[in-house]
């Protein structure tokens, strides 16, 4: 399905929230015992928040996941910022190995730890990439070290997905490990499948019933401690000018009717949304929200400062500074 | 996809060989599995060798990446290199503080002895004698280091020794071929898209990122398609190593502009210097061929004569000998010393040349239009080449050096695959309109400078004079302050924009 910029992200977990405008939010349920029993599907089992149209507007541009300078270019450039945030908040920002941590731009002076020492972030992690698209979050997931299942509801995508996969090696023979799954969140939760981490990234945009979808998601995360990360673009003024105005109709970045600006969510409704999401009476926290913004100068994402305001007033004001979210 | 669960790349090897006993059929038709590498770097030169060093030791990029490093020539009398006390190799370099930073860890293996710091520098116009002097007695960080490239290298080499388990050094092979291999299909893995190079001993080597650390006529580069862009000066540089009067204390740079282009004396040792004379193709072929005596007659008048005497001495170099150029030295500056300013300060007197040392090349400018493509990176002389004036070629080489691998532990932090241009481009960025910048500001230096007419002999002339009087530590700081003031700064960013896009 389909990524696109950041503008919220949710996780869960701790009792304040920080203002930004990404959101991750991390659950924890405390009570492990009852687990399956008490995650129940959201809905019937045959209902779905894919919306058809959405999933065949990407089949269309799925050849272009990976070109360079295709309709995902500015997807491909946030996706560092999205990794270095997924590591940072599950504290797995280093790369270190060993405690000699000191950066040095001079070579030739570091000690030469074992090779087996080398312990790439997120080993050991069972991750899901949901909407995961051409996989442009899913190879880096696995790159460092994961185990992750990217999920799309578009067969297509899929397939791109898995053949962009056999162009890279380390992809396959570890540590991480890769699997492309043709399958909604709602189907997985039902197989029973649980995750350390679920991301759901700019895919919320493009469902159906997002309330639905975050339910799903939030059931998929691993009771006692895993954590969703959301991404999506705000709903303000300034996003819609960027994202439909600019994006699709003056400079066609991406092709017309991408975004649909109805499905937008603000920072604070995702917030509400999954804070109300309950499991035995457990209920996820949004441990921390961050906004992102593109520098329209050298094409790169960069994080928004802490003081930058998440709510809704503020929130113009932050996409004065998210300015450059286009396209998906 | 199938997912296998291995944990390092021990067993990577295991794994690629139990993938081929299973696909040996359609394997190996293309390349083995083994020689799938995460870099490949052509070209073992300084800037080649130092970015294997760099990924080796550093401490991202060293316990997952598999790295070659190819080169022609043997190398082994480099890494065996023991000089001879009062022999000096004629190919030398500056290393300026910000390069000799980055060979931080190198720097113990390096021949002490035979590095020259030095922190002082005259600088002088040939027709008008406007001078800049910058005497640093009080800071003690001198403002750049002399080294013989071997030095350089035999560190490099020793230092890339102790690691060897993670790169493959291949000398003595050639690069025969590169290609882009037609997928096949029944593949495990699809490398179409990864270049492959082809060396003379047969093997082909898949590389997920090819360096380009081939120099100037880089092979990396023409498989790629990049234009290099630029022009050759209508000039040859001659480089040689001198004896000088060991008396004098070796300690300072330095160069006179010529209209027939730059002369450069660089201290290595009391009594040994090295020198790097820019001129005319055809000056260049004679004052290479001339007996040493008269070679050493023909520096010193190059550095103390004035235009129109040497331009005497010029005539008389094809007259077989017939003048002693020596005495005819002495006169003249006898006579010229009368009415010229006994405050002027020349390089020790040249007494003589080491045998053989002289040898003489072709200068240019080139850029390469661009420094990357999906997969391929150009470094060093590859990338751009620059008049030697300043001093800077392999500075900037070692600076390229260092913003790559800066990228590319930041690509692997964050589980980017290090070929991919968007990563790339980042280096790019960082490295194209920096060297652009100073392969002009050189260029307009040289042409500037090589120059007798009298309008822009006075400008320069005014400018020189106004650099000196300003405090020269003031003068130093300042073109530091500023020159980060400006990679700082928006329109820095906004050009390199426009250059890269």
């Amino acid at each position: 399905m389909f990524r696109r910029n950041l503008s919220q992200i949710i996780t869960s977990n701790r009792q304040f929230f920080k203002p930004k405008c990404v959101i991750i939010c991390t659950r924890k349920y405390y009570s492990t015992e009852q687990t399956k029993s008490s995650i129940s599907p959201p809905s019937p089992s045959n209902y779905s928040t894919i919306d058809e149209s959405e999933v065949s507007k990407f089949n269309q541009i799925a050849n272009e996941w990976w070109s360079p300078n295709g309709p995902v270019k500015l997807l491909h450039s946030m996706n560092p910022l999205r990794v270095s945030y997924i590591r940072e908040q599950l504290g797995k920002s280093t790369f270190r190995v060993g405690d000699n941590g000191v950066k040095d731009n001079s070579y030739g002076k570091a000690s030469q730890p074992a090779l087996s020492h080398y312990h790439p972030p997120f080993k050991g992690l069972r991750i899901l990439d949901i909407g995961c698209g051409g996989g442009v979050l899913t190879e880096a997931l696995v790159r460092l070290g994961g185990s992750a299942i990217g999920a799309d509801a578009s067969d297509e995508n899929i397939k791109i997905a898995q053949l962009h996969a056999r162009k890279d090696p380390s992809l396959h023979i570890g540590p991480g490990s890769l699997e492309y799954r043709c399958i909604t969140a709602e189907k997985l939760l039902e197989q029973g499948e649980r995750f350390d981490v679920v991301c759901a990234m700019e895919i919320i945009e493009h469902v159906n019933n997002p309330t639905e979808f975050l339910k799903a998601c939030a059931g998929l995360v691993k009771p006692g401690g895993g954590h969703l990360f959301l991404s999506t673009i705000s709903r303000t003024p300034l996003s819609y000018f960027l994202t439909i105005v600019l994006a699709e109709n003056l400079f066609k970045l991406v092709p017309q009717g991408t975004h649909d600006f109805q499905k937008y969510l603000r920072p604070k409704e995702l917030q509400n949304v999954v804070e109300e999401i309950k499991n035995d009476d457990k209920c996820a926290k949004v441990k921390d929200i961050t906004g992102i913004g593109l520098n329209p100068i050298t094409g790169t994402w960069f994080k928004l400062p802490n003081w930058m305001p998440g709510s809704l007033d503020q929130n113009r004001n932050l996409n004065v500074f998210d300015s450059n979210r286009k396209l998906f | 996809m199938s997912v296998k669960f291995l944990t390092n790349r021990t067993l990577f090897q295991k794994f690629s060989t139990n993938l081929n006993k299973r696909f040996l059929a359609t394997v190996s038709t293309t390349s083995k599995l083994e020689d799938i590498y995460d870099i490949v770097i052509v070209g073992g030169g300084i800037a080649g060798s130092a970015l294997a060093c760099a990924l080796v030791t550093s401490n991202i990029t060293k316990l997952q990446k598999r790295i070659a490093l190819i080169e022609s020539s043997n190398i082994s009398n480099i890494r065996e290199w023991n000089p001879l006390q009062g022999e000096f190799s004629n190919r030398v370099s500056s290393l300026t503080p910000r390069s000799v930073q980055f060979f931080k860890g190198v720097w113990q293996n390096i021949n002490e002895g035979r590095i020259k710091p030095f922190s002082d520098m005259q600088v002088w116009d040939g027709i008008s004698d406007a001078r800049i002097q910058y005497n640093n007695e009080s800071d003690k960080s001198p403002l750049a280091w002399i080294l013989e490239n071997y030095n350089i290298q035999h560190a490099i080499l020793k230092t890339l020794d102790k690691d060897k388990s993670i790169i493959d050094i291949l000398d003595n092979t050639k690069v025969q071929d590169i290609t882009f291999d037609k997928e096949s299909e029944g593949e495990q893995f699809d490398l179409s898209d990864w270049p492959c190079v082809e060396l003379s001993d047969g093997k082909k080597l898949k590389a997920r990122l090819l360096v380009g650390a081939d120099g100037f006529n880089s092979p990396v580069r023409s498989f790629a398609n990049i234009e290099s862009l630029g022009w050759d000066y209508n000039s040859h540089a001659v480089v040689a190593t001198l004896h000088v009067d060991p008396n004098i204390e070796n300690k300072t740079a330095w160069q006179r502009f010529l209209p027939t282009g730059p002369i450069a004396m660089l201290p290595l040792q009391n009594g040994y210097s090295s020198i790097v004379w820019s001129t005319t193709p055809n000056l260049a072929t004679k004052i290479k061929s001339i007996s040493s005596k008269d070679f050493a007659c023909l520096v010193n008048a190059a550095f103390q004569m004035r235009v129109a005497d040497l331009e005497y001495f010029y005539s008389q170099l094809g007259s077989n000998g017939s003048v002693d150029l020596q005495s005819d030295f002495e006169w003249r500056k006898s006579v010229q010393s009368k009415n010229s300013d006994p405050k002027e300060a020349f390089p020790p007197l040249v007494l003589g040349v080491q045998d053989k040392s002289r040898a003489g090349f072709p200068l240019r400018m080139r850029n390469a239009e661009s420094y990357i493509k999906e997969r391929i990176v150009l470094v060093g002389d590859a990338a751009h080449t620059i008049h030697p004036l300043a001093g800077q070629g392999l500075n900037q080489g070692l600076a390229d050096v260092q913003h790559l691998l800066k990228v590319i532990e930041r690509g692997i932090s964050n589980g980017q695959d290090i070929g991919d241009v968007n990563l790339l481009r980042e280096y790019s960025s960082e490295r194209y309109l920096s060297n652009l910048v100073m392969l002009g500001v050189v260029d307009k230096l040289h042409k500037l400078f090589c120059t007798d007419f009298t309008p822009t002999v006075l400008v320069r002339t005014l400018g020189l004079k106004t650099l000196n009087n300003l405090e020269p530590v003031k003068l130093v700081n300042l073109t530091r302050f500023r020159s980060e003031w400006f990679y700082n700064s928006p329109i820095y960013a906004i050009n390199t924009r426009l250059y890269v896009s």
